[in-house]
């Protein structure tokens, strides 16, 4: 939480030329998440602030859609998103809820602040926990991180199982819609199967 | 959705209690204490109710007194009476005679009171027209348009006895009301924003920040207003 920067409502307002009854109204809606709302003193007495990097996207986002759908539609699609949960890249190691091993190795070029997805944060997660599993070594990580990477979002709302297998020694990954049946010729070893649900599960409840 | 009109009804004459559940419709004259969560098309009561989980209306019609611990979610309400909510009190179309106090944050779409207001966070409505009887609090006010009177009903019985009872006084009182039409009488608040805002008699205001137009009236204190 440290140095998250912070934008006042009245410095929103004037950036984004939405009015505080537009606010108010999205709030209702929750379109803008109650945590969101930052509350503090300040001179002129209390104040309210919003996290500058999670806010003006979101605005951006609801600005541009609410000519195409309704409020209540428009609530809908972000609401399933309550997944949708970005979060710093700082404080994703702060929190240990991606290691810095794996963090250090795969986001090494992305400076401090960068805001990661939920889906990125998910892809780094499945990879930090198989990693402490002890199944798959960091290398491996990579070719998992890019199989999530291209092939995640297609499961999108849908239950989605990991399955990592291994022959002669050749890393292979897979993502298939669960509950699938899998079976493989003799010699194949099935070293880790995992319902990303259940990642995404445990990972909502650590973001939140 | 074929289940859903098989919902059993629930009706509670005298002193009972339920212990929550989904129903079609809740009908409690008495006293009544529901232990669990409610969740229903339409819940009328008459009496007293004690309500310990959440209750979800579609339809709220209360006559007399209702304490809500957790959450009161209520498509359209229209409260006779008393209503406390210790959380969150979040409707559509709201319509109040009387005293509610909520501890946590109203919101409805719109939000017409008469009587007593006591909100311990935000109170947010798309069109808040309230009407003062007593001593009305929120710790902030948004929306849309926002308009807050004094009501006359008793007014001299109410003048004679406010100086003992402070409650009494109808006044409004919140930190910040923000909004886009703004029009007010009879209202402390320390911070006002808005695009057109209306500064009627008996208001004490601290400071205003406008964007369109501000009109004071001049039995009003503005001390500082700024526009934006």
């Amino acid at each position: 939480m440290s140095e998250k920067e912070l934008i006042s409502k009245k410095e929103l307002l004037e950036m984004t030329g939405i009015s505080y009854g537009q606010l108010y109204r999205w709030k209702r809606k929750q379109l803008i998440p109650e945590e969101w709302f930052i509350r503090k003193s300040t001179f002129t007495g209390q104040e309210t602030f919003f996290p500058k990097e999670l806010i003006l996207p979101r605005i951006d986002k609801i600005v541009n859609m609410k000519d195409d759908l309704s409020l209540d539609e428009l609530a809908d699609k972000l609401s399933p998103f309550v997944f949708d949960h970005p979060m710093r890249k700082d404080e994703l190691m702060k929190r240990n809820i991606v290691s810095r091993v794996v963090m250090n190795r795969f986001g090494e070029k992305d400076p401090d602040n960068t805001v990661y997805s939920f889906e990125q944060i998910l892809a780094f997660y499945t990879v930090d926990q198989l990693l402490l599993s002890g199944a798959m070594s960091l290398d491996e990580g990579e070719l998992l991180l890019q199989t999530l990477k291209e092939h995640g979002e297609k499961f999108e709302g849908r239950a989605c199982e990991l399955v990592f297998i291994r022959k002669m020694g050749v890393p292979v990954f897979a993502l298939a819609a669960s509950p699938a049946e899998m079976y493989f010729e003799s010699g194949t070893k099935v070293v880790a199967k995992a319902a990303l649900t259940d990642y995404i599960e445990q990972l909502k409840l650590k973001l939140a | 959705m074929e289940r859903k009109a098989t919902y059993p009804d629930l009706k509670i004459n005298g002193v009972g209690q339920a212990s929550g559940g989904t129903y079609r419709e809740v009908r409690i004259d008495g006293v009544s204490r529901l232990k669990g969560d409610i969740e229903c098309e339409k819940l009328r009561l008459n009496g007293m109710a004690t309500a310990q989980g959440t209750i979800r209306a579609r339809e709220l019609e209360c006559d007399g007194k209702l304490n809500a611990v957790r959450l009161l979610e209520a498509g359209n309400a229209v409260l006779n009476g008393m209503i406390k909510v210790k959380g969150e009190f979040r409707g559509e179309k709201v319509e109040l005679n009387g005293y509610i106090v909520v501890q946590g944050d109203l919101s409805a779409e719109s939000f017409h009171g008469r009587g007593c207001v006591e909100v311990g966070g935000l109170l947010n409505a798309g069109e808040v027209n309230l009407t003062a009887e007593g001593r009305c609090t929120a710790r902030e006010i948004g929306g849309e348009s926002i308009r807050i009177r004094r009501g006359t009903g008793g007014s001299r019985w109410r003048t004679m006895w406010s100086w003992a009872i402070p409650k009494l006084t109808a006044i409004t009182e919140a930190d910040t009301i923000e909004g886009d039409r703004i029009d007010l009488e009879h209202t402390t608040a320390s911070v006002v924003r808005g695009s057109v805002v209306h500064v009627g008699k008996g208001c004490k205001i601290g400071r205003v920040e406008y964007t369109g137009e501000l009109n004071v009236h001049p039995d009003a204190r503005v001390e500082n207003p700024v526009k934006v």
